[in-house]
């Protein structure tokens, strides 16, 4: 009873908000976070590259920047943006992926099982063979259009509009629908013939080819949907209790869910737009971030945040490692994670 | 005429139009006496026609029945609506051992991928069997547990493709499965296996009736359901198997197929069996003509059509499914 | 007459039986009674072996039943499950067919006396109008006749009910145990489960009383029907009455 007088009495203003998530993380967890975040992005600053770069070579091109110098030039105009989009990608993922398993209360409900990803990947390829009205739309539109419709789809065909939905069946639709789009996907690929190649890259979700025009893309789009994002963990701590209980305490259940679908149907479209689908991140990130910092959602979105962008930030750094100078993409690195991942938690699930 | 008689004659004559049809059309269009001259005296077409469509034909035709008849077979032993080779991860399995070998040793005889992708099919279909044989799962979370073995397998087979990089018609048999240069050289190893592994299914059949019933009735009526679940899975395993292994996983087939049949001849094993695998045999067929045709002389992989097909059909199938 | 020697059975670890004997005596028609999760259902599987025992042997006269392959002991021995599937589709004549299976050959063809035997299940059960309709579209209590029939036609001289009057009315709850009367007469040995204990006492001649696993008391309705068995094994305050009607003790609940 008295979390539930804390969350209600609770400030709603945004600046309070953002300012109780960010002091609520303090605890050494939160520092060995951080400190894995920053470690895997200083990492990818330098590593594996045919320059043979160092970390004074990063931290040299940080104080003093010579633009003579080709090290420093990789490390400022390619590591630089791509480290940088790889966290706030990563970021973006977590969140929305705490978002939509806090909404819908299914711990298996994340961005890619929820074909939010191949929606919007989908969408932007078809898009990018020229299919008549898409290609008219900004590609950031076309994306959020596509993870709109892709999740849509899968909230209507699995039946979450009934009052009683069975979590499984929408799971499973959302497989279904997540294997259709990636067919349609991959026809248009292949239609499209001479890009395929680049295209097939994308597809599994890259970084290799992100620089600072895709963090100008990226940066914007994200602060605001996160800040949406923080301004639904009050309402995400009281659905926990139940749509009924919540809104009999006096919450507005569609606000909120207009809020989150928002939030996370930004988030997903804007990471897709820039690298291709990330698969899984969304899935993992608020999973672990739960086992560590339990279900309070002031505390549990930025955690979970902070795992995604540590997680992706990682996981592309491995991905220039193992087929060295070719790069594995980022996504089929996550999925390798992920997937098994995804058998454990149905496992477990099965055993409750 | 009965149901049986009708649907069978009706698929079969559909198969022949079919077939005709792509025979004659692809990026280049000959007429039908090119081709019946080519077929008996060959001459200018003697490849396009000989060695590219009409080995493509049949390998369309083998590998469909074979899906459809480990899909009914799956279905019936698991007592699973939403079962099926590809949805088990089975399929997942032989494609990631039959890519595996093809990426690793590109000049290994055609013979052995047969042999290969089965290795693969039961490596999976243990895997599956171990994880669930610590409880007995609802249908619907074994459908689950078998999509996310096939999530990981799939992304097993992106990961090899990187390290091993294809053009992209070849690396789109193993990620959706395609009939795209396909040959003589791949339906000789497929099909001893077919030609003893779908009679021996036919054999199965009724006794799948008597399975239905239950493992209790069905023991009491004197089959041994041990050993029918046993025979009947090696058999499901090993067809699924072996079609992989020559063009990959083509989706959906295995579960729509036997839904398809049941809906036109009833649940009869003996009756529906058979239409199962013409509609197999129809549904690839017409995914490949298709794929060749929708964009000449682009390819799109057969696996990409039959999952536009399929895959509104498995959330139909979750709307209709009760037992949650 | 079933012999039970020294049976022990359970599923995983727990045990359920253990070192069980018991004989079951031929031409009569056996009750098998005792509270919830007492063991009966799992006696009566491991008779028709549904279930393997891990030790203890179930024979037939003095044929080892394990000895036998499932269709050479399905010849012999039937039984109804207490809650079998009912396969989407399937009507009652093919249902009834089942009934046929042990005596098929490979190819599951049935003979001219095969269909003769499937038509005298359907006149016996009085199903014959239903023969083609779908065994999901009938009744709870023709259904249940239509499982009956399958167990006719497979005409074994032994024929096991697991709770057969569960989810039935009490019109065919009479019907269903007049049907196995019937049976009776024309020879059959028939074990059942039952769980109302007036109707295991008026219809049946013999009856075994379990508890927790163990054989508490065998014998005849008239000889050990009493309120002190019913206070040990259920656990019940009775009144011990004669049935008028067929002159056998009933019980009325205090």
């Amino acid at each position: 009873m008295k979390t539930i007088q804390q969350t209600l009495n609770a400030p709603d203003s945004l600046l309070l908000t953002l300012i109780k998530s960010l002091t609520s993380l303090s605890s050494a967890k939160v520092i060995v976070l951080y400190m894995m975040l920053l470690l895997g992005f200083t990492l990818s600053l330098v590593g594996q590259s045919e320059f043979s770069l160092t970390l004074n070579d990063a931290w040299q091109a940080l104080i003093s920047p010579d633009s003579g110098s080709i090290k420093q030039q990789v490390i400022l105009s390619l590591r630089m943006p791509r480290s940088l989009i790889a966290c706030l990608i990563g970021l973006n993922l977590g969140v929305a992926g705490v978002l939509m398993q806090g909404l819908t209360r299914n711990p298996l409900a994340s961005p890619t099982l929820f074909a939010i990803n191949s929606g919007a990947a989908c969408l932007m390829a078809l898009s990018s063979i020229g299919v008549a009205f898409i290609s008219a739309f900004p590609i950031e539109v076309v994306t959020f259009i596509g993870a709109a419709l892709g999740g849509f789809l899968v909230f209507f065909l699995g039946g979450g509009l009934s009052s009683h939905h069975n979590p499984l069946r929408l799971i499973l639709a959302g497989i279904a629908i997540n294997a259709l789009l990636t067919s349609l996907t991959r026809a248009a690929l292949i239609i499209s013939d001479d890009k395929a190649h680049t295209l097939l890259h994308w597809l599994s979700g890259s970084l290799s080819e992100a620089d600072w025009q895709n963090w100008l893309q990226l940066w914007p789009v994200s602060l605001v949907a996160l800040l949406i994002a923080l301004s639904t963990s009050r309402g995400l701590n009281l659905n926990a209790l139940g749509e009924q209980t919540a809104s009999s305490l006096g919450m507005n259940v569609n606000a909120l869910r207009i809020r989150v679908c928002l939030a996370v149907l930004l988030l997903t479209a804007i990471s897709v737009t820039i690298a291709g689908p990330i698969v899984f991140v969304g899935l993992i990130a608020p999973h672990l971030a739960r086992s560590l910092f339990g279900n309070n959602h002031y505390m549990l979105i930025p955690a979970s945040g902070l795992l995604g962008a540590a997680l992706v930030c990682w996981a592309d750094l491995l991905s220039r490692f193992i087929v060295p100078p070719a790069e594995t993409p980022v996504g089929i690195i996550t999925a390798l994670i992920g997937t098994p991942f995804f058998i454990y938690l149905v496992l477990k699930e099965e055993k409750q | 005429m009965t149901r049986f008689q009708k649907s069978l004659s009706g698929g079969g004559l559909l198969l022949v139009i079919l077939a005709v049809y792509s025979l004659l059309n692809g990026a280049h269009h000959l007429s039908v006496n090119t081709v019946v001259s080519t077929l008996f005296y060959a001459g200018d077409q003697d490849f396009i026609v000989n060695h590219y469509r009409l080995p493509r034909l049949f390998i369309a035709i083998l590998v469909g029945m074979g899906l459809a008849i480990s899909g009914v077979l799956t279905q019936a032993i698991i007592r699973n609506p939403l079962a099926s080779p590809d949805l088990m991860g089975i399929s997942g399995g032989a494609g990631l051992a039959a890519c595996t070998v093809l990426l690793t040793q590109p000049d290994i005889n055609p013979a052995w991928l047969p042999v290969i992708a089965l290795l693969g099919g039961f490596t999976a279909a243990f895997l599956i069997y171990w994880l669930n044989s610590r409880h007995q799962p609802s249908p619907a979370r074994l459908a689950l547990l078998g999509i996310a073995i096939s999530a990981f397998l799939s992304s097993c087979i992106n990961f090899l493709l990187v390290l091993y990089p294809i053009e992209v018609n070849s690396a789109m048999i193993w990620l959706t499965g395609s009939l795209w240069g396909r040959n003589w050289d791949y339906i000789w190893p497929l099909l001893p296996w077919l030609l003893t592994l779908v009679p021996f299914s036919y054999y199965l059949a009724w006794r799948l009736d008597l399975f239905a019933l239950g493992d209790e009735t069905a023991s009491a009526l004197g089959v041994d359901t041990k050993r029918l679940q046993i025979m009947a899975l090696l058999s499901a395993v090993a067809l699924a198997s072996v079609s992989v292994a020559v063009c990959g996983t083509i989706g959906f087939v295995g579960l729509l197929a036997p839904h398809l049949a049941r809906l036109l001849v009833g649940s009869q094993h003996k009756l529906m069996l058979p239409v199962a695998a013409l509609i197999g045999a129809l549904l690839v067929l017409s995914a490949d003509t298709l794929a060749r045709n929708l964009a000449p002389p682009l390819e799109l992989p057969a696996g990409v059509l039959t999952a536009i097909l399929g895959a509104p059909y498995f959330v139909f199938l979750l709307h209709r499914y009760k037992g949650w | 007459m079933i012999n039970v020697e020294n049976l022990t059975v359970g599923y995983g670890k727990k045990r359920i039986l253990e070192n069980l004997n018991v004989t079951i005596p031929k031409g009569k028609i056996t009750a098998l009674i005792g509270p919830n999760g007492c063991g009966k259902s799992t006696l009566l599987k491991s008779i028709s072996g549904s279930l393997t025992p891990s030790t203890g042997t179930v024979s037939l006269v003095d044929q080892d039943l394990s000895q036998l392959n499932h269709k050479k002991r399905a010849q012999r021995l039937s039984i109804l499950a207490q809650s079998p599937i009912t396969p989407e589709g399937i009507t009652v004549q093919q249902l009834v067919n089942f009934g046929r299976n042990p005596y098929l050959s490979h190819w599951g063809k049935l003979s001219e006396q095969d269909h003769h035997k499937v038509q005298l299940a359907l006149q016996e059960t009085e199903l014959q109008d239903f023969a083609n309709t779908a065994l999901s579209s009938l009744s709870g209590g023709q259904r249940q006749r239509a499982w009956i029939a399958m167990i006719l036609a497979q005409d074994t001289e032994y024929v096991l009910l697991d709770e057969p009057t569960t989810y039935l009315d009490l019109t065919h709850q009479v019907d269903l145990m007049e049907m196995m009367r019937t049976m009776n007469r024309q020879g059959k040995t028939i074990v059942v489960v039952l769980h109302d204990l007036n109707q295991a006492s008026r219809y049946c001649d013999h009856l075994i009383v379990m508890k927790k696993g163990k054989i508490i008391a065998q014998d005849s309705p008239q000889e050990i029907f009493n309120d002190a068995l019913l206070k040990e094994v259920f656990n019940l305050d009775a009144l011990i009455m004669n049935d008028p009607v067929a002159n056998k003790p009933m019980c009325i609940a205090l």
